[in-house]
């Protein structure tokens, strides 16, 4: 029997907390084998050895000192990765909160320079007692006379200033639409009059100039003598931007009528 | 002790009302689970150390811990196997985390006992110990606590948390390295058979 087999028997027997010699397997194995004998002998002696280990009697007044200890406010201490862990969740909390304020800064600066500079490049501010002064519909060319004070402030205007900014920026982006619906009338006669022509026939050729100090009208009417096909596109399309006209908010002294 | 083989006994009613009362902080209560359990405890601690300072030290941890946490205890299982867990991982830290004190002594007779016997028996043992202490950590506790605290395989797997087949393995290393180093060190003894 090699050793190996030797030994795997002798841990089955020992596994069922049996006694080596008494197998009778073994004896006879051991008897026959100088090897086996002293793998037996061997396994033998650290039975006997961990049997014989001293096994001292725990201290008499162990529970008093459990119940003392017991008794103490638990004191946590943090290992060092726990420490390390913590500082660097600080750390990245801090660094996220640097960088959206930077990105907040910055957004809030781009905003009040674009604001800033809508309004320098503002014709007119609208005024408290509603007269509100824009180019007129059918010129080419706005006239942008920077009126308003600038506010260049960068992220400090009060709220109140901010939308009247705003405001401001839209009043200018509806004269900027009606200047270049102007253009479109060169191309689509009928672009600009309060209600469409009924008729290709009825479309005026040129149009009629709508406020003091604007342009002169030009002549429109190349397109007329354009194929006949092309008038119904170009009648419905005429219509269809006369729809976007309406719907622009109206203004005062907007001779469009 | 069944050597092998799952076994799942609920708590003894003496004890579930050892447990509850402890948990009602009845101190008398407490004393008496200590008492119950100090030797087995103090006897792990004191063969994986092999240094009774330490061994005092960890066996009271071990118990300040097991009450911090006896809500938590599962009434339904033993709890030898739940403490002697709790006693397991702090000797493991214990070495882990402090230098042994305990280091491996010359074995010399002691002069003033003159018994042959003892002699050979307490040189025995040493050896036997000293071998515990060169195994891995795991080997030596599961070997002790098969051979010393007559724990089932299954007990054994529930303390050291792990399955039961890695546990009769470390065991039968144990035993392997453990006889080879009392081979090695020539204090086997012959054994005389009958033919």
């Amino acid at each position: 029997m090699k050793n190996s087999d030797f030994e795997t028997r002798m841990n089955a027997v020992l596994d069922e907390r049996g006694q080596l010699l008494a197998d009778e397997r073994l004896r006879s194995l051991s008897r026959e084998d100088s090897q086996s004998r002293e793998l037996l002998d061997s396994y033998r002696s650290m039975l006997e050895g961990i049997d014989s280990a001293e096994n001292p009697p725990a201290p008499k007044d162990m529970a008093q000192r459990v119940l003392a200890e017991f008794a103490r406010p638990v004191v946590v201490r943090s290992s060092p990765m726990r420490r390390v862990v913590a500082l660097a969740a600080v750390a990245a909390a801090l660094l996220a909160a640097v960088a959206w304020w930077q990105f907040e800064a910055r957004g809030q600066a781009k905003i009040a320079s674009t604001i800033a500079n809508d309004k320098a490049g503002a014709p007119l501010a609208v005024q408290e007692d509603g007269d509100a002064q824009s180019a007129p519909v059918g010129t080419a060319d706005a006239n942008r006379a920077p009126e308003a004070s600038v506010e260049a402030s960068t992220g400090d205007a009060p709220i109140g200033t901010m939308v009247r900014d705003s405001s401001e920026a839209y009043a200018q982006l509806v004269r900027d639409t009606r200047a270049s619906m102007a253009d479109l009338a060169l191309l689509f006669p009928g672009v600009g009059q309060a209600t469409p022509a009924s008729t290709p026939k009825e479309s005026p050729t040129d149009i009629e100039p709508s406020a003091e100090g604007s342009p002169p009208p030009r002549t429109a009417g190349w397109l007329n003598q354009m194929t006949e096909g092309l008038r119904p596109l170009t009648s419905a399309t005429s219509g269809a931007f006369n729809v976007l006209l309406r719907s622009l908010p109206s203004e005062a002294n907007d001779s469009d009528s | 002790m069944a050597p092998g083989g799952a076994e799942e006994v609920s708590l003894p009613d003496d004890l579930r009302e050892l447990v509850s009362r402890c948990l009602a902080g009845n101190q008398t209560a407490m004393v008496d689970l200590v008492d119950r359990y100090r030797d087995m405890v103090f006897g792990l601690c004191f063969r994986m150390l092999r240094h009774r300072q330490d061994a005092e030290d960890t066996t009271q941890d071990v118990f300040v811990r097991a009450f911090r946490n006896l809500a938590r205890f599962d009434v339904d299982r033993e709890m030898k196997p739940w403490i002697l867990a709790i006693a397991s991982n702090r000797c493991r830290t214990v070495l882990s985390t402090r230098m042994r004190r305990a280091q491996p002594r010359e074995l010399v007779a002691d002069p003033q006992d003159p018994t042959p016997d003892y002699h050979a028996a307490r040189n025995l043992a040493e050896e036997v110990m000293l071998a515990l202490s060169n195994l891995r950590t795991e080997y030596s506790q599961a070997f002790l606590l098969f051979h010393k605290d007559n724990l089932s395989y299954a007990e054994i797997s529930e303390v050291l948390d792990c399955p039961i087949g890695t546990v009769r393995t470390w065991v039968h290393r144990a035993r392997q390295e453990i006889a080879a180093q009392l081979r090695k060190r020539g204090v086997v003894e012959e054994s005389r058979y009958e033919k």
